[in-house]
C-alpha cells in the first residue's frame, strides 16, 4: 500500500460518513481516472470541544485540575474510538468500491483535527479536493455553509468541488465567466487541464447588467480557449448573476458548475455576504471553486 | 462537521454550556473579586469593574475562548505597597500602563519567552499562589470572635459536602448555596460579625470612562513603572500558565500572543473604568471548565452576569460574612494547588523539586511573583547547566615510537566544563609532542575557548609541541546564529560526530 508521503499530488476525497460521502467518492473517483492521479480518501476525526460532563457544582477539590483532566480524556478517549472505528469502517467500504470499479491507485487515510487544519498539512499535494457541504448534523433540506466551507475556498490553492447531490455521470460542464483571476483559472481547470473528457459539452456563461459587456467578457473567454478546439458553447446573458447562471443551469440541463471564488475581503462579504456563498447555497448541482 | 470551524463556534458552538457555566463563574467571580480588592487596599467596587472589564473584553480579544479573566490574587499583591504610599489613582494609572507593556509584549511576540520557564517553576507558581491566597484570608481569621471560626468552618463544609446532596448537589454551585446561607444564619441569629459593606465602597453605578487623575508627569511615570513592569509579566505568565491549563483540559488550541494582546486591552480598559489590574484566574478557569464552558460566550457572560448581580445587587451583597468569603476563598487555595506536585516530590528529581520549592518560597517571604518565577527560572537553568556539563570527557593514548600524547575532547565545552575540560589535561607528564583533537567537541563560549588557550599556552611552557586537529568543526558552535544549522540533518551531523 502506498503512502502519503510518498504522493506527490493526489485527489482528495473528504469523507465523513455524511449523507453524500458516496458521492463524493464516486465523483472523485470520476476526476482521478480522468487525471491518471492517485486518490486518496481522506476522513478527519474531529475533538468535539463540548462535553457532555456538566459539573456545576462551582467548587475546587484537592487535585481537582488532576482529576477533571482525566475524566474529560477519558471521555474524549470513548467518543474518539468510537468517531475512528466507524470513519475505517467508511474508508475500508469506500476503497472496496473504488477497487471493485477498477481503479486500485487508492489510498485511505485517517487524521485527527479539522479538515481544514488537514487539507492546510497537506496543501502542496492537492490537485483537487471534494467534499459534501451538507454536514452530518443536518438533515434538513436547507444546506449548512459554514465559516468553515468559506475558510477552506478563501485559503486552500487548490480547486474545491463542493458535492450536494448523488452521483451522476458529468455530460455537460458550466463555467461562470467574469474576467476576474479566479473564473479565468476556473475556465483553464475545466478546459485545458483534463479534468473533464475532451467530448463533454462545455457552457461558458458570462452574465453583466450590460448586455454588451456580457458579451465582451464572452469573447474574452473564447479568446481564451479557442485554441483548445473544445465543444463549447457561449451564452451572455443581462440581469442579475445568480438568477441568470441558475436559470441556465436549468435549461441546459448542467451537470456541474465551475466559478471563481471570493474576490472580496473577509469584512466586506460578512457585511454583505458573499456572492460565492450566496451561489453555494442555492445552486443544485456540484459546485467548482478556483481561487 | 464543517461547522466546527466556524469562527462564529468561538462564541455560539457552546450556547447552553457557556450559559450555565458563565453563571456559575459570575457568582464566583464576585467573592473573588471582593477578597481581591481586600488584598490590594481598595474598595471592594476596584475589584467588581475591573473583573467585569477583564472578562468582557478577554471575551473578544483574548486568544483562549473559555479562559476566565478578572482581577486576581497574584496581581493584588504586586499593588499593595503602591496603593498604600501613592493611592488608587495612581494604581489604575499603573493599570493602563501594564495594559499597554502586555501589548507590546503581544506584538513583539514575547509570549514565547514562556518556553524558557521550566514545569518545575510554572508548579512553584501555582502552589505559591496558593499559599498567598490562603494567607491572605488570614487577617480575616485573627482578633475575631469563635463566630467567625465557626461560620468559615461551616462554610467550608456546606462547599465541600453540598455536591454530594443527591440531584440539586450538582445543579447549583456551592460557593454560592454557602454565601446565601451563612448570610442567612448570621443575619438571623444577630451575629456582629464583619460584613463586605465593612470593607469599602460597592459598585452602584455601571463602570464609566474615567482618567486617573494623576499628575501627568516624568516622576509619575517612574513611580508606576517598576509596578506596571512586574504586573504586566506576573500577568502575562499566570495568564500563559493558565491557557495551557485550559488547552490540555480541553484538548485544543490557543492564540498565545493573542492571548497577551487580549490581556493588555482587557487592563487598559479596567485602568480608565476605575478597576484594578488582572489577568487570567487558574480556579475560575478550572471550575468554567468543570461546569461545561468551552467558547467565548462563557468568558462573556461572567462578566455581564457578575455586573448585573452586583450593580443591581449591592445592598444584598454587602450584608455577606466575611466569614463565607473566607470560607470561598481557602477552596480557591486548595483548587489553585498544584497536589500531584507534592505526591511526587519523593519520585522527581532533587533539582526539580529545589526549583519548584525555592520558587515557592521566595513568593511567600517576597509577595512578588515576578521574584519567584526569576529565581526558578535562574536556578533551573543552573542545574540544566551544570547537568550538560557532564556531557564531556576527555580521552587520551601515547604513542611510543613519535612520544606523542593524543588527547581526545569528546562533548560540550562551556562555562561549566570549561574547569573540568583544563583539569583532565595531565600537565606533568613529560611528552615530546602533543595532539588535542576537537573534532568531535563543540565549544559553545569564549569560556570553552579560554580554556583551551590555557591549556596550549601550560604544555608549551612544558616543552611539549602542541598541534590542534578538528577546531574548525569544534567551533562551529560559538557562533550565536547557531539557528540557521537547526535542520535535522545539520544537527545529527553535529551530535553524531560530525
Amino acid at each position: 500500500m502506498q503512502n502519503i508521503n510518498d504522493i506527490n499530488e493526489a485527489i482528495f476525497a473528504c469523507v465523513d460518513g455524511s449523507k453524500f460521502s458516496e458521492a463524493v467518492c464516486d465523483y472523485a473517483l470520476e476526476i482521478a481516472e480522468q487525471l491518471k492521479l492517485p486518490l486518496v480518501l481522506l476522513n478527519t476525526i474531529e475533538h468535539p470541544n463540548i462535553s457532555s460532563i456538566t459539573n456545576l457544582s462551582g467548587n475546587l477539590i484537592l487535585g481537582e485540575r488532576e482529576d477533571l483532566l482525566e475524566d474529560l480524556s477519558e471521555e474524549d478517549a470513548v467518543k474518539n474510538k468510537e468517531t475512528r472505528t466507524k470513519g475505517k469502517e467508511l474508508l475500508s467500504s469506500l476503497k472496496a468500491k473504488v477497487l471493485t470499479k477498477g481503479y486500485t491507485n487508492v489510498i485511505t487515510l485517517q487524521r485527527h483535527g479539522t479538515l481544514y487544519e488537514n487539507l492546510k498539512d497537506f496543501e502542496d499535494k492537492l490537485r483537487v479536493v471534494l467534499f459534501g457541504v451538507s454536514g452530518m448534523g443536518s438533515l434538513d433540506e436547507e444546506m449548512e455553509i459554514g465559516a468553515g466551507v468559506e475558510d477552506i475556498i478563501r485559503d486552500i490553492d487548490a480547486p474545491i468541488i463542493l458535492i450536494n447531490k448523488d452521483y451522476t455521470p458529468i455530460k455537460k460542464v458550466m463555467i461562470a465567466f467574469n474576467g476576474a483571476s479566479g473564473s479565468v483559472r476556473a475556465l483553464e481547470e475545466v478546459s485545458a487541464s483534463p479534468m473533464f473528457a475532451k467530448e463533454i459539452k462545455r457552457y461558458i456563461v458570462t452574465v453583466d447588467k450590460n448586455i454588451q459587456k456580457a458579451q465582451d467578457l464572452s469573447h474574452q473567454a473564447k479568446d481564451l480557449i479557442q485554441d483548445l478546439s473544445l465543444n463549447c458553447e457561449y451564452i451572455s446573458k443581462e440581469g442579475e448573476a445568480l438568477e441568470s447562471i441558475l436559470d441556465s443551469i436549468a435549461t441546459n440541463d448542467i451537470d456541474i458548475l465551475a466559478i471563481g471564488s471570493y474576490s472580496h475581503g473577509k469584512i466586506k462579504s460578512a457585511l454583505f455576504g458573499s456572492f460565492t456563498t450566496k451561489l453555494i447555497k442555492n445552486v443544485k448541482i456540484p459546485l467548482i471553486v478556483l481561487k | 462537521m464543517l461547522a466546527k470551524y466556524l469562527k462564529k463556534d468561538e462564541w455560539f458552538g457552546n450556547i447552553k454550556g457557556d450559559t450555565l457555566s458563565g453563571i456559575v463563574v459570575a457568582l464566583a467571580l464576585i467573592p473573588e473579586a471582593i477578597a481581591f480588592s481586600i488584598i490590594a487596599g481598595v474598595d471592594p467596587k476596584v475589584g467588581l469593574y475591573a473583573s467585569f472589564s477583564i472578562a468582557i473584553i478577554t471575551a473578544f480579544f483574548g486568544g483562549r475562548p473559555g479562559m476566565i479573566s478578572a482581577a486576581t490574587g497574584a496581581m493584588a499583591l504586586l499593588m499593595v505597597l503602591l496603593v498604600k504610599e501613592h493611592g488608587l489613582e495612581y494604581l489604575l494609572a499603573a493599570t493602563v500602563l501594564t495594559g499597554i507593556l502586555q501589548m507590546v509584549a503581544g506584538y513583539f511576540k514575547l509570549g514565547q519567552l514562556m518556553s524558557f520557564v521550566p514545569r518545575a517553576v510554572v508548579v512553584g507558581f501555582v502552589n505559591a499562589l496558593a499559599i498567598l491566597i490562603f494567607m491572605a484570608q488570614l487577617p480575616e481569621l485573627t482578633n475575631v470572635t469563635w463566630h467567625v471560626y465557626a461560620l468559615t468552618a461551616a462554610g467550608l463544609g456546606i462547599i465541600y459536602l453540598f455536591p454530594y446532596v443527591p440531584k440539586i448537589g450538582k445543579l447549583l454551585p456551592s460557593p454560592l448555596v454557602t454565601i446565601v446561607v451563612i448570610t442567612l444564619v448570621a443575619i438571623f441569629m444577630g451575629l456582629d460579625v464583619r460584613t463586605v459593606g465593612d470593607m469599602g465602597a460597592l459598585p452602584d453605578t455601571l463602570p464609566i470612562f474615567l482618567i486617573p487623575d494623576i499628575p501627568l508627569n516624568f516622576e509619575t511615570f517612574m513611580i508606576i513603572l517598576p509596578y506596571s513592569i512586574s504586573l504586566a509579566m506576573v500577568g502575562l505568565l499566570e495568564s500563559l500558565m493558565t491557557a495551557t491549563i485550559v488547552d490540555d483540559l480541553t484538548d485544543t488550541k490557543s492564540d498565545k500572543n493573542r492571548e497577551c494582546k487580549g490581556q493588555g486591552i482587557a487592563n487598559i480598559a479596567a485602568g480608565f473604568t476605575g478597576g484594578m489590574a488582572g489577568c487570567a484566574m487558574i480556579g475560575q478557569s478550572v471550575i468554567n471548565i468543570k461546569s461545561g464552558g468551552r467558547g467565548r460566550l462563557s468568558t462573556f457572560l461572567a462578566g455581564f452576569f457578575l455586573l448585573i448581580m452586583v450593580v443591581f445587587l449591592s445592598d444584598i451583597i454587602s450584608v455577606i460574612p466575611m466569614a463565607a468569603l473566607v470560607a470561598v476563598m481557602i477552596m480557591v487555595s486548595i483548587g489553585t494547588f498544584d497536589w500531584g506536585s507534592i505526591k511526587n516530590l519523593k519520585t522527581l528529581p532533587i533539582s526539580t523539586n529545589v526549583v519548584m520549592l525555592s520558587t515557592v518560597v521566595v513568593v511567600v517571604f517576597t509577595h512578588n511573583l515576578a521574584l519567584g518565577v526569576f529565581v526558578g527560572v535562574l536556578l533551573a537553568s543552573l542545574f540544566f547547566a551544570n547537568k550538560i556539563s557532564h556531557l564531556m570527557y576527555n580521552e587520551s593514548s601515547y604513542d611510543e615510537v613519535n612520544d606523542t600524547r593524543t588527547y581526545r575532547v569528546v562533548g560540550q565545552v562551556f562555562f561549566n566544563s570549561a574547569d573540568k575540560l583544563y583539569d583532565s589535561f595531565d600537565f606533568k607528564e613529560v611528552v615530546e609532542n602533543v595532539v588535542i583533537d576537537l573534532s568531535n567537541a563543540h565549544f559553545w563560549d569564549i569560556s570553552a575557548v579560554h580554556a583551551l588557550d590555557k591549556v596550549v599556552i601550560k604544555l608549551r611552557r612544558n616543552g611539549a609541541d602542541v598541534k590542534l586537529i578538528g577546531q574548525n568543526k569544534a567551533s562551529a558552535t560559538i557562533i550565536d546564529r547557531f539557528g540557521i544549522h537547526d535542520k535535522p540533518e545539520e544537527i545529527k551531523k553535529m551530535m553524531g560526530g560530525h
